[in-house]
């Protein structure tokens, strides 16, 4: 269960201060398939670094699963992060100069019970490209190779920051399809951020942000994702 | 607009601008301030061996009478002597006919014109410590004495000394000097061609502090109470021939061997001098300049990728490549042209210290600086035209994108063709390792500098300081092994009431190669004589002869080898039974009573004594302390290790710079990795240990590859110098110096990797999310 009490985040820049997130109290559930939705600048990105432990909070209080992360220090982050948490990038972010699974891998060394490197990468269905680098793959197939890369740890919580922003709608859903087989079958939270509207209708809680604040906070039923149209 | 983002970015970076700058001025700087320097030299010194007919090669002969000669002595000449020198202090004209026979002789071998160079070594005696001067006779045809200033000597009491010893002593024309009880008024400053090198008493003592080659009338120099010296001067008539082996063929009982001018090390190690430093000197700014201009456009790709986004958004606002182009390679001009020029002019002010500083050591006349197109064309132009093309090609191809390719940010790595190939190499290896040598690949074309920057800083650090005994440790060495003190010299042997110790001190050849016999007891206890490993080895000379560690490297003769000794056309057939340790020269050792009996036809016969304690020298003819030779070396020694420690920095400043720029350059590339393994819970221990682990194991193993390389180098420069110059240079791999050098290159290693450490530190997590790492 991840939960903010009054989280407020103000970033310096020089004479002038920007709040990115204004006073947010918020309670998300585990299993949830949370969709942050918002224009730019609404604070999604920041509520997504605070949530998974890259910032921490101007006021106010996060904890993870009871974890008070909002009053620890850097090293103490590091190795919540890297017990707990899994990401996934609008760009990838691969390491160009290692296979498929040793990308996999990189995750797999620091984890406390990993999976095998083989299982994930069949999960995903990217086994039979094990051995190829990332620019051998298409976008889908790299997207795929970093959601891989974060499930190889078994995270509690998985957080996406545009996953499908650099997708054609094709590789979109089968992006989306791994996703919500994870929430579904391996009760995965997610945390999925984007400006795409049409990608709500999956998630099963839709929080629309505005100017720092939850300007929208719903339940939903979701649909299956061949339903989406982009 | 464009030029003020430029600036805004150089004044961001701006140690690692100037660190640039400095690398490029410094490629300029070696190569003109050596080529003015040195080209100053080598105009003035081809006038020179020109105007004064400079010897083609120096024939030694022995110093005995040999049994050919007895064919040249008239009846009146029957002198109870054995020398050449006998002779001469007893009748010129009876010297003078021997020689001309042998001359004549030799001048019938091969088509070539020969004369007799006499020399008498003597000492100043107004002076407390001992100056050496080598008083040349004058030449008629070859070797011919060459005025730098003032005039040849006219009277007996005059004399023309070199300008370097002058100046070094303070002396200046119109001044007086005295040998023995006679005063000599310095009349000129003078040079001799056959001594482009004042390597009069040793090879390795070549500063005029305390010594000077002098010139006087004829009548002055027979007059002189010293023992006369020859060599003969030859020129070949027409063709160059190989007299080596006609010489050899014709076995003249008075002949010991031949040395060609440009094998003679005090005659002619200036070409190979002036060869090697302006080729040195070449290599040096090409390496330092390739590796600059390999950073350089490193350094330059990074501050263009910095500058992408906003090339982008200005090319999307329809500002033309064009636009863009220019003031990027003007700026990039400005930049290459001010450190290069920089570089040049102080190239330029330096040349004279350069050409001054040859003609410290070198006697030489001293030649004008002047500045050659071709040399501001190499030195300027060349590396500017490398830069200017190499700042054009990557700025080409990064304005030929489209805009929104240039806007989404793409960080690049070089070593894709590789990754797959070492990927089944190193599939074994631990997780670590594997990441470490990933990193590495990623950027093939720095991680190649790397190595060969660091080598080659790490080879000069090793060569400068393998060379820090050298000259010293030949002499000092030998003469601290031994507890002879003073040496003093006798023209005909005679009862000697002091307990000093009996030697013949001669040249001869053994297998034809020359050597300088010394005839010791075997139970002497001056001298004594050990092997490599401290064994004493004296009983061996009952056995047959000892030899120096550098004769047996010389001519190749080796313990157990048969050997023939030849002396004024006597031979002697022994065995080696030994090698002693000591490098001072071509010494062989003898017994003496073998020696005596078997070429002088007394078993009593020798020439000088060794003594712990001071002689008398009214009651020997020449009297030679070790101590001034010792403390001669050592001011050679200081002068040496002054250049080394120029180039020991040198090495250094190239290995900071280096290694600073790169670990720079290093945590920018991976700058976004980085990010990306603090996001995933990597511990900052563990991405120092990715990012910059590789480069510590790698600069282990260079290090490691530089011992062998250095001591490779060691081997074939000491064979070189052997070869060439009958000389060796015992190079001595010592490990204390690789700790030192360790420790050094430790130390700044360290430091660059601290900085490093604290720039991976301060990269922000966000980065990883904001970024594409293509």
């Amino acid at each position: 269960m991840i939960e903010f009490k009054s989280v407020t985040k103000t970033y310096q820049e020089g004479k002038v201060a920007t709040t990115a997130l204004k006073s947010v109290d918020l309670t998300i559930e585990a299993n949830t398939f949370l969709m942050v939705l918002g224009p730019s600048g609404s604070g999604k990105s920041t509520m997504l670094n605070l949530m998974g432990a890259l910032d921490k909070p101007t006021e106010g209080q996060i904890s993870v699963d009871g974890e008070p992360i909002s009053q620890f220090d850097e090293k103490q982050l590091t190795h919540f992060r890297r017990r707990r948490l899994g990401f996934v990038f609008q760009e990838y972010n691969l390491l160009q100069s290692l296979s498929a699974a040793e990308n996999v891998e990189v995750t797999a060394r620091i984890s406390e019970n990993p999976l095998a490197v083989d299982e994930v990468l069949e999960k995903v269905g990217l086994l039979s490209h094990k051995d190829k680098f990332p620019y051998e793959l298409s976008g889908g197939e790299q997207q795929r190779l970093s959601i891989a890369r974060a499930l190889v740890k078994q995270p509690k919580i998985l957080f996406c920051d545009e996953p499908t922003g650099s997708l054609d709608e094709k590789t979109a859903k089968d992006v989306l399809g791994v996703l919500k087989k994870l929430n579904e079958e391996d009760g995965v939270t997610i945390v999925l951020i984007t400006h795409n509207q049409s990608l709500a209708k999956i998630a099963n809680r839709i929080i629309r942000l505005n100017s720092g604040e939850i300007a929208d906070d719903t339940s939903n039923t979701p649909e299956p994702v061949e339903a989406i149209h982009f | 607009m464009i030029l003020r983002h430029i600036i805004r970015e150089v004044r961001a970076r701006w140690v690692s601008v100037l660190l640039l700058g400095i690398m490029i001025a410094l490629s300029s700087f070696v190569y003109t301030s050596v080529d003015l320097g040195i080209g100053a030299v080598e105009r003035e010194t081809d006038a020179y061996f020109e105007t004064t007919n400079q010897e083609d090669f120096a024939i030694s002969v022995t110093p005995l009478l040999s049994e050919s000669d007895l064919d040249h002595l008239d009846t009146s000449c029957l002198y109870p002597v054995f020398t050449l020198n006998g002779l001469y202090q007893e009748d010129q004209s009876c010297f003078n006919n021997i020689l001309n026979g042998r001359i004549d002789t030799m001048e019938d071998i091969a088509d070539i014109t020969l004369e007799a160079r006499l020399y008498k070594d003597v000492s100043r005696s107004d002076v407390e410590r001992s100056h050496d001067i080598r008083v040349m006779k004058n030449s008629e045809t070859i070797n011919k004495t060459y005025l730098e200033n003032g005039r040849l000597p006219e009277s007996s009491d005059e004399i023309g000394l070199l300008k370097n010893y002058m100046v070094r002593n303070g002396l200046s024309i119109g001044d007086t000097i005295k040998i023995s009880e006679s005063e000599y008024a310095i009349t000129g400053e003078i040079l001799v061609p056959d001594y482009t090198l004042p390597a009069l008493t040793h090879p390795f003592l070549f500063t005029t502090d305390n010594q000077s080659i002098a010139v006087m009338t004829d009548d002055a120099f027979h007059a002189l109470n010293a023992s006369v010296r020859l060599e003969i001067a030859g020129v070949f008539n027409e063709e160059t021939t190989d007299l080596e082996s006609a010489f050899a063929e014709a076995d003249h009982d008075f002949y010991m061997g031949l040395t060609l001018t440009e094998n003679n090390f005090r005659s002619g190690i200036i070409y190979t001098e002036i060869e090697g430093s302006k080729g040195t000197a070449l290599f040096i700014s090409v390496l330092i300049a390739f590796i600059g201009i390999v950073v350089v456009g490193l350094i330059f790709k990074k501050l263009i990728e910095r500058s992408r986004r906003p090339f982008g958004i200005l090319r999307s606002l329809g500002m033309t490549e064009r636009e863009l182009f220019v003031p990027f390679l003007v700026s990039v001009l400005v930049f290459s042209v001010l450190f290069l020029g920089i570089g040049y002019y102080i190239g330029y002010l330096s040349g004279p210290w350069i050409r001054d500083f040859f003609l410290d050591f070198y006697l030489l006349p001293r030649g004008d600086i002047i500045v050659s197109y071709e040399g501001v064309l190499i030195a300027v132009f060349v590396p500017l035209f490398v830069l200017m093309a190499m700042s054009a090609i990557i700025l080409k191809r990064l304005l030929s994108k489209e805009p929104l390719d240039l806007i989404h940010m793409k960080v690049e790595s070089d070593g894709r063709f590789t990754f797959k190939t070492v990927q089944r190499l190193i599939r074994k290896l631990n997780y670590f390792t594997r990441m470490q040598i990933a990193m590495l690949l990623r950027n093939f074309v720095k991680v190649t500098v790397f190595m060969i920057a660091i080598f080659s800083a790490l080879i000069i650090s090793f060569m400068s300081i393998g060379m820090f005994d050298i000259f010293t440790g030949t002499v000092d060495d030998y003469y601290e092994s031994i507890d002879v003190r003073h040496i003093g010299y006798l023209e005909t042997p005679r009862d000697i009431d002091t307990p000093q110790e009996k030697v013949i001190e001669t040249q001869g050849t053994i297998n034809g190669s020359q050597a300088f016999l010394i005839g010791l007891d075997p139970k002497s206890e001056l001298h004594p004589l050990t092997n490599r490993d401290g064994e004493d080895i004296r009983d061996d000379l009952h056995e047959g002869i000892v030899i120096s560690r550098s004769f047996s490297l010389l001519a190749s003769i080796h313990a157990g080898d048969a050997v023939t000794i030849r002396l004024a056309g006597t031979s002697y057939e022994t065995t080696v039974s030994g090698v002693a340790d000591i490098y001072p020269g071509e010494h062989v050792f003898i017994s003496r009573e073998v020696l005596a009996q078997t070429f002088f036809d007394d078993s009593d016969y020798f020439n000088a004594v060794y003594s712990s304690e001071p002689l008398d020298e009214e009651a020997f003819m020449e009297v030679f302390t070790v101590q001034s030779l010792i403390d001669s070396m050592d001011e050679v020694h200081d002068l040496i290790m002054n250049v080394l420690y120029v180039v020991m920095a040198t090495g250094l400043v190239l290995g900071m710079v280096i290694v600073y720029l790169l670990s720079v350059l290093t945590v920018e590339d991976n700058y976004y990795n980085i990010a990306l393994f603090k996001v995933l819970g990597y511990t900052n221990r563990e991405i120092n240990k990715i990012v910059i682990g590789g480069y510590d194991k790698l600069t282990v193993l260079i290090f490691i590859l530089s011992i062998p390389a250095t001591m490779g180098i060691y081997r074939a420069l000491t064979w070189f110098i052997a070869t060439e110059y009958q000389m060796v240079m015992p190079f001595t791999f010592e490990w204390l110096n690789v700790l030192v050098i360790g420790a050094m290159y430790g130390i700044i290693y360290v430091l660059a990797s601290l900085k490093a450490k604290r720039k991976i530190h301060a990269v922000s997590l966000q980065a990883a999310l904001k970024i594409y790492q293509h």
